[in-house]
Formats: structure tokens, sequence, C-alpha cells
């Protein structure tokens, strides 16, 4: 048997991890659906796009084309389903990854130029003490987030005070660019890293 | 004192019982200083084990005796005195004796070794080698004599009963239980009833403790259930065992666990249904075995980890028959509603009242098919349960999955009926009145209040607890209508004070409004009624409804929309449920064989049920009038059906002639026949107050519209013509009816438009600048062609053209788009005997000559561009219908074809002209195939070859003739390509796949000049299914397409709100969502080209690409962000 760090980790269910809060009107059933369409739908013809009599009734299609900013709960969407090296289960469930520990700066809801530098911090929570993959966990979170954001969005991946035993080092080791760069060169580690992200859509 | 040899020794030679020798072994090795006296004492056998010769019964005889002083000298043993290891050494001699020693070694080694099991060194891993090496026994088990195969279910017992050892086994083995299936080997052919007891009880130990996998279970399964039923021969020598001992025992294995369940009852049943192959004995054994199952099950009820399996064991016992029913609920019922008095968690309540609220759905369904004779014990699902189970819970303060469980079992309470003769509700009605009045709250009243059930609750549990009682009540409504008239009494109550609320806006109110009205729509639509009329829950709601309208006439028509939506889903639900009855399937059109169009129901339906509302003359209805005649109606499906249609058409005509009005012509345009001095116009509940007030009236009056278009669609097309619908179109039931008082002006429509039998002629009126215009097509939209024949085409057609073709136009925005509609269905259903060659050439001259007004250019006496696009856009419209069935003949498409060739070539509005080419094919309501439009299969190809193969060429440039007139044909080769995707993306891929490699080639021209505008996307729409079809086309092109589409990406990104990219008059602005549109359409387009070449032809371009995409991560837009997120992996992964 595998020797793991932490054979018994706590694990969330997908219903406590956050999500953005969607507000879509759900009908009850599909047969719900299939009347409410009939009866509601925006008759066809006013669909065209040469149709110009607009009502709203928040069928547009346009209302999917909204401009959002990356904001910290798309940051955590994005590391949340790493599976962590040791069990099948996601970074969101272990709680190795956690809302409130991501930070961007300047804030989303600050206008400014859409090419002007952002920094996300993210601070991992082991689910031990003594993690020997603490590394290896801040280098996926580290790679996940270098592979899905825009350049301007500088990465920091650090270990959260206190949840580790030598959260100094580690810490270390995940900012020196060469030794992360080093690291991604390393075959066995590479293929870690690629099980861990293979489960990010 | 003797040595161990001597004690050995002594008791092999001694004839009887040697307690001594045993005895004295035992204390000397209590007493021993040192650890060798074990080995002293089990050597001391040494003599007799050495070469065992099996052909002398005398040398067996000893050995047998010199293995039992050691299992004797064990026996006497205290539980200390052997350490682990010394125990491990013994256990492993003993053990070899089961491979080694078949005849001799049995009895002792199991005695021996049932002793140490005992010890306090024995280690529980060990247990699983005893097992293993009892199972080498083999076939020699069945030759051991019943007293020693006594001894070696002891054993197994023994250690099956120690939990450290079960444990250990089931971690060993897991699922598969390996030792299991070998000891069922083994011990297959038991006979001894003593061993048999025993054999059973290891059986029933194993199955309450190991979770085997389902192979193991079933073999475990027939080693009991093949003794089973079980019986006892007579023996010369008794064993004091009885045939009931046996049989207790094989039950206690039948009841023993859930998980055999599925396995025990079907084989059971099974026995059960030899009919008089079994005998009376066998019957009873086995009814008595299927009790016992259940009655563990009851206790397990109490016990929260067991709830949820062993109530769905007791539900599958008790769907079995009413005998099994009647047997289960007097067991269990008193255990459930105990339990749920004691509940030990959220839970374990939620299970315990699932449970409880699938028996009731069992004894539901029971009811249907139980003779009379049956007893489905109604004494126990009355009001008592009420009391004692729901009412507690309700009080309780739960959360809302019990709440929810609660709501659904009430519901299931208030529509149990009584076993036996004359089947009636067994609660009373108070009971079933208070359900109703709780179960309205969470559904209906409070949603309208903007309250919930349980306080603090969050959205998606108030969401949770309405959709419960909703479901709910549509399922106790058909058995218990008169509480569904309370509701819906409850309903219209309500609105009053809702509406006094003035802290929401009155969107927000609708929408609440419109909620709870679609609610009720679906509780009273779930099913036919099954007390009373069919009909009675479906007229009982829409009536209601139509009260509920008629209240809010003063208010904005926001809400006449909010309910007029519900009145629609109503009509929908109930056309839905009555054509399941009738034809089995799901079908909102009936075929006209099936239904059997009783013309005297669905032309007359008020004449056979009186009392029905008339809120066009402000009568509200008398509602009892209408039950007690709904209760003498025919009430087969058929007629069902017919009665509803009536009603159906009925509610519309009332809603027609209440939202119109006729009026005096004078301040009007009048009508193209000035001999009728009245026209239709909007009645007097619309009030002109805001723009915002007249959106919501129009669009109020689409949805009646769309309302009537479902209902005249599913009437037979001699129904159609029986109901005149025709002239409908232009009188809107008006005078149908003396009572309205309008009977002359409908007399003089009729007959001012009966062209001389040459058929009617369809006329929208002009007043309220034509906005009754979508309530007249609502009408012809769901007009069978063969309902049609009545109609004069060209005297309809012709007139339509005249006021569509007008400028400065009339008719604009939603109302022209009506129009337009009813163009499109003329052309389209308009039939060849209707219209001669001739006349079909004056409508295209007349509409030829709104064209030439279009595409007159710069002229000064031209049109303005809305104007002119709004012409060429009826013109197409006209022509869409007739494209959907098109006629090959020249004489019929010479307009298509003149438009095809010019319109893209118009030198000023040529580009919006070229967008509008989509109104071809686009797929529209007017000519959808439920309202009977007819659509010819190849209508694509048609319509490929005529607008879009021949012009290929025409998409490049030509070379210019002289250096001025270059830019002109780029233009006019951009706006070709312009309109062939107009129309391409909304063709089949098979339609135009035979010139996939002409399309490529416009395709990247086209990314290169369309700009970001909608036209873009057309083009990728048409890309991506060349690339879903046959990428192959697009492999030599791969470059340019790559380097285009990225290109597109980047111009649509650095598009700005306030930067507007036109390319002339009209609608060409480009707006962030149509920006947005691009960028996404261009990513969907790069994400998938990985998974369709080969690495090696994406290669190229890998870096360039993955550049882009990594820019493309910090799109504005999160939709197309993850595009870009997914492409990048795709591309980055290419190797």
């Amino acid at each position: 048997m595998d020797n793991k760090d932490n054979a018994n980790p706590t694990i969330l269910t997908a219903s406590e991890l956050p999500t953005r809060q969607i507000k879509k009107k759900t009908p009850a059933s599909a047969d719900d659906a299939k009347f409410a369409d009939a009866v509601s739908r925006r008759p066809l013809f006013l669909s065209d796009p040469f149709c110009d009599v607009s009502w709203s009734d928040g069928t547009e299609s346009e209302d999917d084309f909204v401009e959002e900013p990356i904001d910290e709960q798309e940051i955590y969407d994005l590391i949340s389903n790493i599976t962590d090296p040791e069990h099948p289960i996601s970074l969101g469930q272990l709680a190795v990854v956690n809302l409130p520990d991501v930070e961007i700066t300047p804030p989303p809801s600050t206008p400014c130029d859409p090419n002007a530098l952002r920094r996300v911090l993210v601070k991992v929570t082991p689910t031990i003490t003594h993690c020997s993959l603490a590394t290896v966990l801040g280098l996926g979170v580290r790679v996940r987030l270098e592979q899905a954001l825009p350049p301007n969005y500088r990465v920091d991946v650090v270990i959260k005070e206190g949840s580790h035993s030598q959260d100094d080092q580690v810490n270390k080791q995940l900012a020196d660019k060469e030794r992360v760069a080093a690291a991604l060169e390393n075959d066995t580690l590479k293929g870690v890293l690629d099980k861990m992200l293979e489960s990010c859509v | 004192m003797a040595s161990f040899d001597d004690l050995a020794l002594k008791y092999v030679l001694s004839d009887g019982d040697d307690n001594d020798s045993p005895l004295q072994a035992a204390t000397a090795i209590e007493n021993a200083a040192n650890r060798l006296a074990v080995g002293q004492w089990v050597a001391s056998i040494n003599r007799w084990m050495t070469s065992p010769d099996d052909t002398a019964d005398d040398d067996l005889i000893s050995r047998a005796k010199a293995l039992e002083f050691l299992a004797r000298t064990l026996e006497s043993l205290e539980r200390h005195s052997l350490k682990p290891d010394q125990v491990k050494l013994l256990v492993g001699f003993f053990n070899s004796l089961f491979s080694s020693d078949h005849r001799a070694g049995i009895s002792a080694s199991s005695r021996a070794l049932k002793q140490l099991t005992s010890m306090d060194g024995f280690r529980p891993s060990l247990g699983s080698d005893i097992i293993v090496s009892v199972t080498k026994l083999g076939d020699d088990f069945k030759r051991q004599a019943p007293a020693t195969r006594l001894e070696i279910y002891d054993l197994v017992l023994g250690l099956l009963n120690n939990p450290l050892v079960a444990e250990d086994l089931a971690y060993q083995n897991g699922s598969s239980c390996s030792f299991m299936t070998a000891l069922v080997d083994v011990c297959r052919s038991e006979r001894d009833p003593q061993n048999l007891l025993k054999w059973f009880e290891i059986l029933r130990l194993f199955l309450q403790n190991f979770s085997p996998a389902k192979e193991v279970l079933t073999e475990v399964f027939k080693a009991f259930s093949d003794y089973f039923p079980i019986t006892l021969r007579a023996s010369v020598t008794p064993s004091g065992i009885t045939v009931d001992d046996l049989k207790g025992a094989v039950r206690a294995c039948f009841a023993s666990h859930y998980g055999i369940a599925e396995l025990a009852i079907p084989f059971l049943l099974n026995k059960l249904d030899q009919g008089d192959a079994v005998t009376v004995t066998v019957k009873v054994d086995i009814l008595l075995t299927l009790e016992a199952s259940w009655r563990d099950l009851g206790e397990d009820l109490s016990n929260a980890t067991y709830t949820s399996q062993a109530g769905q064991l007791l539900t599958s016992i008790a769907a079995a028959s009413p005998t099994s029913f009647s047997l289960v609920a007097e067991t269990a019922m008193p255990h459930i509603t105990t339990t749920l008095r004691q509940t030990k968690s959220e839970s374990h309540q939620t299970d315990i009242l699932a449970l409880l609220n699938s028996l009731l759905q069992v004894r539901s369904a029971l009811t249907d098919v139980a003779g009379e004779d049956e007893n489905l014990r109604d004494d126990l699902f009355g009001d008592q349960l009420f009391e004692d189970g729901y009412a507690r819970t309700w009080d309780s303060g739960a959360g809302p999955h019990v709440l929810a469980k609660t709501m659904d079992g009430m519901a299931s309470l208030a529509s149990q009926r009584t076993s036996g003769p004359n089947p009636h509700l067994i609660c009373s009605q108070k009971v079933c009145e208070k359900i109703f009045r709780w179960l309205a709250l969470p559904s209906i009243l409070y949603p309208l209040e903007g309250k919930s059930l349980v306080q603090n609750a969050s959205e998606d549990d108030s969401l949770t607890i309405c959709n419960a009682a909703t479901t709910a009540l549509g399922r106790a409504v058909p058995l218990y209508p008169p509480g569904f008239q309370q509701l819906v009494f409850d309903f219209l109550s309500s609105i009053p004070k809702f509406l006094e609320n003035e802290q929401a806006d009155s969107t927000h109110k609708a929408t609440l409004l419109n909620e709870a009205a679609l609610r009720l729509a679906r509780i009273g639509c779930s099913a036919t009624a099954r007390l009373g009329s069919p009909l009675l829950n479906f007229v009982v709601l829409i009536n209601g409804l139509l009260q509920g309208l008629h209240s809010l006439l003063k208010e904005s028509a926001v809400y006449w929309t909010a309910i007029l939506d519900a009145i629609h889903m109503a009509v929908l639900r109930s056309t839905d449920v009555l054509a399941v009855l009738l034809t089995g399937k799901e079908s909102m059109i009936i075929p006209d064989d099936q239904a059997n169009n009783d013309q005297q129901w669905i032309t007359g339906i008020e004449k056979h049920v009186r009392g029905l509302p008339r809120i066009d003359l402000d009568q509200l209805g008398d509602l009892d009038l209408t039950l007690k005649n709904l209760e003498d109606l025919e009430r087969d499906a058929s007629s069902s059906y017919n009665q509803f249609q009536g009603y159906s058409v009925y509610v519309v005509a009332q809603l027609y002639r209440r939202f119109t009005s006729i009026r005096s012509a004078s301040s009007d345009p009048p009508l193209t026949d000035a001999s009728i001095d009245k026209v239709i116009g909007l009645s007097t509940d619309f009030r002109l107050e805001s723009h915002d007030e007249v959106q919501q009236q129009d669009r109020f009056l689409y949805q009646l519209a769309r309302m009537a278009t479902s209902v005249m669609r599913s009437l037979s097309e001699g129904t159609q013509q029986e109901l005149n619908l025709v002239l409908e179109t232009s009188v809107m039931f008006h005078g149908k009816d003396d009572a309205s008082g309008s009977a002359s002006f409908r007399s003089q429509v009729s007959q001012t438009f009966q062209m001389d039998n040459h058929g009617y002629q369809i006329t929208f009126s002009p007043a309220d600048d034509y906005r009754t215009a979508p309530l007249g097509l609502g009408i012809l939209q769901g007009l069978r062609p063969g309902a049609l024949t009545t109609v004069n085409p060209l005297r309809t057609i012709m007139p339509l053209c005249e006021i569509l073709m007008k400028s400065p136009t009339q008719c604009a925005g939603s109302r022209r788009i009506a129009l337009d509609a009813a163009l499109a269905i003329l052309s389209n259903k308009a039939s060849d005997k209707q219209i001669s060659a001739e006349e079909w050439s004056a409508v295209l001259n007349g509409l030829a000559d709104g064209y030439a007004q279009v595409s007159r250019g710069a002229a000064t006496d031209s049109p303005d561009v809305p104007t002119r696009l709004a012409i060429f856009k009826s013109v197409l419209h006209f022509l869409a219908g007739d494209v959907a069935r098109y006629r090959p003949t020249r004489a019929h498409n010479w307009l298509l074809r003149i438009i095809c060739d010019t319109a893209p070539s118009e030198i000023t509005i040529g580009r919006q002209l070229a967008q509008c080419f989509g109104i071809l094919v686009s797929p529209k309501e007017c000519l959808a195939k439920p309202n009977h439009a007819r659509l010819k299969p190849f209508r694509g190809q048609w319509i490929y070859q005529e607008a879009v193969r021949p012009y290929f060429d025409r998409c490049f440039p030509s070379p210019p003739p002289g250096p001025d007139q270059s830019g002109q044909g780029d233009r006019c080769a951009t706006n070709r390509s312009v309109a062939i995707f107009a129309i391409l993306r909304h063709l089949k891929y098979n339609d135009y796949s035979s010139d996939a490699d002409q399309i490529v080639r416009v395709v990247i021209r086209s990314l290169a000049t369309f700009g970001v505008s909608d036209d873009i996307n057309a083009v990728m729409t048409v890309l991506c299914q060349l690339l879903e079809h046959e990428p192959e086309h697009l492999k030599e092109h791969l470059a340019a397409l790559i380097a285009n589409t990225m290109a597109v990406y980047k111009m649509a990104r650095n598009v700005d709100s306030s930067l507007l990219i036109s390319q002339g008059p009209g609608k060409t602005t480009t707006t962030r969502g149509d920006a947005g549109k691009c960028r996404h359409s261009a990513l969907t387009f790069m994400g998938q080209l990985p998974g369709c070449f080969e690495p090696r032809y994406l290669l190229p371009h890998r870096v360039s690409v993955l550049q882009g995409l990594s820019l493309a991560c910090g799109d504005p837009v999160r939709g197309v962000r993850a595009l870009a997120i997914s492409g990048r992996k795709a591309w980055s992964n290419l190797s």
C-alpha cells in the first residue's frame, strides 16, 4: 500500500465549495420546460437579427456576452479542480485552495487599463503541517494559473502562514523562477503535474 | 510429577475417558518456569505422529487419541497461559493436520483450534489461516463423522462470532470473500440436522457482517435457499431437533440482511406462485418466511443507518400484492409512526417519511387494481395518520427537505381511497381541506407575498419547498377537485392585496404573478380529474384565470400578459393530457382520424355547458352551474378531447372580442372597400399612457395571438372550415354571438369580402396603426392549407403588398412583422388552384415594383433607407414562403432571380440588402411544421442552387476594367459573400457540401474583408460546419484560415462600444455583443482545430496561435476566456 502523508484527509462535498451564484430560472421539470418554451419564448420572427422590435424579456442572447473582469472566484475555479497528487480528490474538496486565500491586486472591481499588470496571490493550505508534497501542490497551482491567465497577470503562490512546518523553505522554492523552470524540466515531476492538471477543464 | 510423555501414553492407553492426564499436563504447562514445557508437551505425542501408517486401524485410533490428549489439555489451560508465538505455532501445527491427516486428526484439531482461538495470545489474522486450512479438506469433509463436522462448524462459528476475526477476514478478502465461497463449496451437501443448524447460523452471520460482491451473495443465497422448504426425516437416533428449529434457522437466513432481499423476495414469491404443486404447509412456511423477512426490518427502521434500505425492502414487499401490503402495513405502520416521533436526525426523519410516502403511493396504486374483497387496511391510512405523522412534522419547524417529504406525503394521504366496494376518500373533509390550505401557502400564496414557509430560508430552499408543494398538489388535485377550487379561489382573492404592495416595481410583481399562475396551471393540469368530468379542473382553472385577468384590466398590460401566459399554458397542458388519454402518446395535434372532431362540442360548447364566463361582456360566469353541466357531458376520451377543443376556441374568441372593438371608420384610413363604415380596432382597455406601456400592450397582443395559434392549429381542417376561421381573421369573432350586437358588422364584412364566390379577402384593419394585425396573424398562422381554400389569395395579397410597399411606410415595428409573416404564410399555403399563373405574375409584378423602389439607389425620389430596407424585407418574406414549397418553373421564380442578381450590387445599401438574404431561409414560426406550413424536403438544396451556387464567381473582385472602378468591384464581391453566408448559415451541411472547396476560398476572403459584424459570425458558423463534417477541405488552407481567424479575434477585441464600424447607413453598427459573438466564434473554431488535424499540419502555427490565445485568456467576456483556456491547452498539447 502507498505510504501517504495524510491517508485520511477531510473532504468537502461539492455543495460545500464556493460557486458563482448564477441566477437562472430553472423549471421544475423537463416537462415544464417544454410548455414554458411554447408559451413564454419570444416569437421566432422577433428573434430574427433583422427585427428591430426590442422587448426586454431577459432572453436576449447578448446577455451571454456581458463583460466581467477576472475575479477571485474565477481564479478559484481555475485551480480548485486540480487533482491532489495523493488522492483522487480535487484541491478544492481538500480545502488546499480556498476562496478567501485568493487575492488579486489591484482588485478586479477597480477599473483600470485592461493591459495593466495585475498580481494574483494564492495561499495554499496543505492538509497536514509536514506535507512533503507542499511544493508540488504550489507548483501545480502556479503552472495551472500561468497556463490560464493572460501575460499581464503575475502569479505568486505561497504556503499559507502557519499551515506548514517548513513554509519558508517551500515559499522560497516556489518563488525561485529558475528552480521552478528546472523543476518543470524534470520528467518525473512533469508527469506528476500533468496528472494533477488532467482534471482541469 | 510425571513427564508429558507419560501423561500422553497414559491417555492414549486408557480405555475410557482419562480426565486426569490432560489436567495434569495443563497444570504442568501453567507452572513451568520456562517456555520449553509447551515444546515438550507437544513433542510427547511424537511417537504416534511419526510415519503414520494409514493402513493400520490401531495406529489411527492411537494417533487420534494422542491428538485428543493435546486438545483436552488445551481445554484445561488458562487463557493466558500461551504466548502469541506459541499460539501461532500450535495453530500452524493443527492447521497442517487438515491437509495431512484427514482420518485421525480432524476432530481433535478442530477442538484444539477452537480452544486456541479463545486464548489471549490468539491473533485475529490467524482466523483466516484456520478457515483456509479447513477448506483444504475438500471432498473429505463430508466423509467425516457428523460429530467431527459439528466440531468444525463450531470452530468456524466461533471465528465468525469473534468481531476482530470477522473484521480481519473482511479486510483481507474484500468483497470477493473467497473464504466463504470455499466454505460453501466444502459444506454444500450437509444433511445432519444439528450440523445444519450451525451451518445456517454461519451463513446468517456472514450475510449480516460482511459486504460480499453480488456473485458471492448469489452463491451464499443458493447455499441456504436450496434447502427451502426444509423438512426432517424421521430418524432412528432422534437428535432432539424439530423441523421448526430448522425452518426457523432457514428463515433467519432469509431475513438476515436487506442485501439479499432482491434475491429472496422473487424466490419466495415464485415458490408461492406454483399453485397446487405447493402444499398448504409449504405455503404457510413461505408466508411465514416472508413475514420473517420484514419483521426484523420493522425494527431496523428505528436504526437510522438501516432505515433507508429497510424501507426500500418493505416497500417492495408491500407492492407485491394487496395481501402482502396489508400484512406489511399491519406490522410496519405502528413502527413507522412511533419512529417518526423519535427520529434521531433530519436525514432519519427524511428516510422514514420517504418510506411512509412510498407506502401511500403503493397503496394508491393497489387501490386501482385490488378486487372488491381485498382489504388495504383503510383504518391505518386516515385522519389518525395525518395527526400522528404529518401534522406533527409540519408543526415541528423542520428543514426544507423534511418539509418537502411531508408535503409530498400529505398530498398522497389526502388522495387515499377506501378499498372494497364504493371507494371514497379515507380522510375526512376537514383534514383534506387542512392539507390543501397548508400546501397552498408555500406553492401559491407565500411566493406572491414574497414570504417563505421557513424563516430565513435561502433562495434554493424556498424553491425546493415551493416546487415540492406544487408537485404534491398536482398529485392530489385529480382525486380531490374541491381542494383545487378552493386553491383557485384563494389565488384570486390574494391578487388585490398583492397589487397594493408598492415596494416592488410592476415588472417584478408581474413576474411573481406569472410564476404563481403558471404553478397553478401546473397543479390543475397535471392529470384529468378522477372524480366527475375529466375536464373539471381544467375548466375551473381557466375560468378562474379569466376572472383574474378581468380583475386586472385597469392595471398595466404587463399583468395581463402574466395571466394570459398561464391561460395559454393551461390550454397546452390540458390538451396534452387529453391527447395522451386519446392516443396514448404525447402530441399536441391529433391525426384527424383519431380525434372524433365532434362538431357539436367544438363549435358550440357554450350550448352544452352553461355558466361559462364571458369577460368580453363582463360576465364572470356561474361556476356551480358550469360544474353541474360538466357532470352531464359524455366522458369518453374522444368526446373529452373535442369538448376541451371547443372550450379553448370559446376562450380565445372571448379574449379576441374583449381586446378588440368595432368602431366607426371615420377617423381611420378607410379599408379597401369604402362600403364598410366600421373597422376593428383595439378595445378601450388599451390606454395610451407611455411608450413602455404601449410596448407591453403590443407584447400582450402577440402572446394572445400565439395562444390563438396553439388552439387553432390543433383543429382539423373540417373544423377550421366549419368555424369559418378565415373570416375570423378579419372580424375577430365579433358578431359570432348575437348577444354582442355586432352581427351586422360581421355579415357586412362577410358579404363585402366574399368576392362573388371567388373566396374571401383577408383584411388587416388599419385602425390604431395596424396594432390588431398580430391577432389576425394568430388565427391565420394556425390554419391548415386546406382550410385556406376559401381565401382569394390574389385579392388578399395585393392589398397587403400595397400596405407594405407604401412609402413612407404607415406600418412599422411589430405590426409590420405580423403583416410580413402573413405575407409569407399566404405565399406558402395558397394552392395553385386558387391562383392562376397570370395572377401569380401580377403579384410578383407588384412586389417587383416595390423592389424597384428599393433598388432605385440614390435617385432623388427614392424613399429613406429604413423604409427601403423594410420594403425589401417584406418582399423577401413573401419569397421565403414560396421558397419553402418551391416550384421549379421560371414563371414562379423570376423575381427571386432578379433580386439575387442585383440586390447585393446595389450601390448604397447593397450590404444591408445582402444581410437580409437570410430571411429567405431562416427559421420562422409562421413557416413552422406545427403550424401546417408546406415545407418541401429539398428546399435547402433548391435555394442553394438558385441563390448561392451561381454566384461564387462574383464573390471575388473581377480584374478592374479601368483604374477608377476597382473599389466597386471589391465592395460588390464582399456584399455578394455577405448574401451567400447569410443564406448558408441556415442551411444543412449536406445542402452545400458539393462545393466545399469553393466555399472555403470565399470564407478566407470574407474573414479578411467583413470586419467585425454579425456577418463574420455567419462565416464562422459555416466554417465550423466544414470543420465538423469534412475537415479535409480546410487542410490546404490552414495557414490562411488560422491567420485570418486570429486577426478577426484581435479586431473584435479592439472594438470598443464607442467604435462603430459601419459600411454605410442603416443597421451596420457593431455593438459590444456582436464583437463578443465574433470573438466567441473565432475561438470556437481555433479550439476545435487540434481535434481535427494531425499535429504536423498545425505545429508550424503553434507558437503564434499560443501567443494569441494567451492574450485571449484576458478577454473581457468570461465565456470567451474559457474557450481561450481550453484552446490553449489543446494547442500546447500538440507535439
